[in-house]
């Protein structure tokens, strides 16, 4: 079970979304972060056959991504800004999408109280869609994208706009899903992909600008992390030499964390670096973003 | 693609847009199928159940009851003709209005001095009198007494001078050629009253001539409304942000576009199947009275036949519009198809290729019917041809647009926008 991606580039009316990317992805989960507009939304689109490639090659499971009937049932997807009709009620929606994904009747009677239990919506299978939470909406999404047991389960910006108690229960059920599937987590939060994923890719302007483990990119801010205790008058200065990674106020002194190559100030403390500091160093800092 | 079809089926049988499409099918049901047909009552003089008696002085049976024993029908009379058309000319001359009928609807028409001067031209040739004259006589002579000028009573020549004044008038006056013999009125003789009864109670075993009546009028609604439930329903999967989570999905294009077309035509013609049994209990009430026979599945037989061509094609061309713009467009679109078709304002005898709706409004002139039905045939297989070519498209269409080879809305859906801008913009100011 794997993804390969060998020199994929999509344009748009000329302008390129994506520019070469190659990529394997594995059985568990696998993040893909990167700002907005940085070509994640193209790529998920790519790989669950709703956009066709300019050029290059992809193979999902051994199968072609032109084989889109065939893709189509090892597939599963939940897009950014996923709906329902929202006259239907949650039961009457799972079951009109395992029709569509061609889920046997008898089987769709079986799975889909199962999956609703699983997403914690089986007490509301009767309410219609439109009386839905954000985050039971999400749930939903996970439950119909894997209604039809696919091998891969693409999800796009998941958490965007949780609670944080939405946003843990949402990451748990995904790496639950992960123990037997290729779940391709894409998302510009990067405490949900800390907290999920071994694997990760980092999308910039349409280029792959890193893939690896959660440690290797650690490992890149190794070293290059400091904490400075500043008093405010500094902070611009320090801002505009140094990328800052995170602020916190003390009393009349204020303590960030910056990134650089060399000892900031005599007062800078080494730090170890987080997921953070790494993808900020990866994309060029704040001001980039 | 059952399982598939009746999910269709049910989501749009909720729909509000589907309700308010029954209503209005059976609104116009009621008030011009049903209201046409009352007159039919074997309670009233006239009905057509009634056999017809036989009158043997039709003339003083006019002059007791002001009206033919077996009724009267039109035919090309010219002294009748040359007298009453001539009449209804002058008379709107003085009323300084005349009557049209452009595309089949009413228009009052004024005429200004030159051409009012025309007409009056026109008056005078035909009966050879001025004005001043024709005034006199039209308060104290009865106008059939004018004798014409010897130019109109060549009848060539008459219907030349009304063709001048049709066309000084405006397209479809009460003196273009078809309007016309109009003026002329005679009696239906026994004979032919007892033809027209036996056509409609023996062969067409009276269910056959109604359910004509019936397609006449229902294929109005089915010209027009069903495009509406097919933009609302088509369009639901855009409106629901539903288009990815559905097309990335293992259902094919082809069963998709069939089980949405199928429960489409299926849904809007649940209330014609409806109607055409009310209908049907309607006739089969009155003829039990009568002891007559009658045929049961005749107003579904042309329901299938002669409505579902219409809505498959309206249905088709809607859907393929939506899927391909996911605008409005196909209602635009529909109405002035629709329109083309019914403004000719033929009632019965036009059954072209480009013939939508087929009209044919009497439930008599079975002969009529019957000389002409090769014609209907070859117009109906000519829609249901349109049908299947614009729902292969449309499932053509739905395969490019779910690997992302087409989204028209998103690629133009700016320049609606800076439309819609401008407009409000240019209605504020």
């Amino acid at each position: 079970m794997q993804i390969n991606i060998n020199n994929l580039s999509k344009k748009f009316s000329g302008k390129s979304a994506l520019k070469d990317v190659n990529l394997t992805i594995d059985q568990g989960m696998f993040g893909l972060l990167g700002r907005n507009g940085a070509g994640k939304t193209t790529l998920m689109r790519i790989l669950a056959t709703l956009l066709n490639k300019s050029s290059g090659e992809i193979s999902i499971c051994g199968i072609d991504i032109l084989k889109t009937k065939e893709l189509r049932k090892l597939i599963g997807y939940l897009p950014q800004d996923f709906s329902v009709y929202p006259n239907l009620s949650v039961y009457e929606a799972m079951d009109y999408l395992g029709v569509l994904s061609e889920v046997p009747s008898s089987e769709r009677k079986k799975v889909i109280p199962e999956l609703l239990k699983k997403v914690n919506l089986l007490d509301c299978k009767k309410v219609k869609v439109r009386a839905l939470s954000g985050g039971m909406k999400r749930r939903l999404g996970i439950a119909q994208a894997i209604l039809h047991n696919p091998k891969v389960l693409i999800v796009d910006e998941p958490t965007a706009g949780l609670d944080p108690k939405e946003r843990i229960r949402f990451r748990n059920l995904l790496c639950e899903l992960a123990k037997d599937k290729i779940v391709i987590l894409s998302t510009h939060i990067i405490g949900d992909i800390e907290a999920t994923c071994k694997n990760i890719g980092i999308l910039d302007n349409g280029s792959l600008i890193f893939k690896g483990t959660v440690q290797e990119l650690k490992s890149k801010a190794e070293g290059k992390v400091f904490s400075i205790n500043v008093n405010p008058d500094e902070l611009e200065r320090i801002k505009q030499q140094y990328i800052i990674t995170g602020m916190i106020m003390l009393g009349d002194n204020i303590s960030i964390r910056v990134i650089s190559d060399v000892l900031p100030s005599d007062n800078a403390q080494i730090c170890e670096p987080n997921i953070e500091d790494s993808y900020m160093l990866m994309i060029g800092g704040i001001d980039n973003v | 693609m059952f399982n598939l079809f009746l999910k269709e089926c049910t989501q749009l049988g909720k729909s509000l847009i589907y309700i308010v499409f029954i209503c209005i099918t059976i609104a116009f049901y009621t008030t011009q199928y049903f209201s046409d047909i009352k007159g039919n009552d074997p309670r009233n003089s006239g009905s057509p159940l009634i056999k017809p008696s036989y009158v043997q002085d039709v003339e003083k049976y006019n002059k007791e009851n002001d009206m033919y024993p077996c009724g009267s029908t039109n035919e090309e009379i010219p002294e009748q003709i040359i007298s009453k058309s001539t009449l209804m000319m002058y008379e709107e001359h003085m009323k300084g209005t005349y009557s049209a009928y452009p595309h089949g609807l009413f228009k009052n028409v004024k005429l200004d001095k030159e051409n009012t001067k025309k007409i009056e031209e026109i008056l005078c040739k035909i009966t050879g009198k001025s004005l001043i004259e024709l005034e006199k006589l039209h308060k104290n002579v009865n106008w059939n007494e004018i004798h014409f000028s010897s130019s109109s009573k060549d009848y060539s020549s008459f219907k030349k001078l009304m063709e001048k004044a049709n066309n000084i008038i405006g397209e479809q006056s009460n003196y273009s050629k078809e309007n016309l013999r109009r003026f002329g009125v005679r009696p239906i003789t026994y004979e032919e009253a007892m033809k027209t009864y036996k056509d409609l109670i023996e062969k067409d075993k009276i269910t056959n001539g109604f359910a004509r009546l019936f397609c006449d009028y229902m294929g109005i609604v089915m010209g027009l409304f069903p495009v509406f439930v097919v933009f609302s329903f088509i369009r639901k999967d855009r409106k629901s942000n539903m288009k990815q989570v559905i097309y990335s999905r293992r259902v094919s294009s082809a069963k998709l576009i069939l089980s949405r077309y199928s429960a489409l035509i299926i849904m809007m013609m649940v209330p014609i199947f409806l109607l055409a049994g009310v209908s049907t209990f309607q006739v089969v009430s009155i003829s039990e009275k009568l002891n007559l026979t009658v045929d049961y599945f005749a107003f579904f037989k042309y329901s299938i036949g002669w409505l579902m061509p219409t809505l498959m094609a309206v249905t088709a061309v809607g859907m393929f519009l939506t899927l391909l713009t996911e605008t409005a467009i196909a209602i635009p679109v529909q109405m002035i198809w629709w329109y083309s078709s019914i403004s000719k304002g033929v009632l019965i005898g036009n059954y072209d290729l480009s013939q939508l709706m087929i009209r044919f409004n009497t439930i008599y002139d079975r002969d009529e019917f019957v000389s002409i039905i090769y014609n209907i045939f070859l117009n109906r297989m000519f829609f249901i041809l349109i049908s299947a070519i614009f729902v292969v498209t449309s499932i053509y269409i739905l395969n490019l647009k779910r690997i992302g080879r087409i989204d028209f809305y998103d690629k133009y859906s700016k320049y609606f926008t800076n439309f819609k801008g401008k407009f409000k913009n240019s209605l504020s100011k």
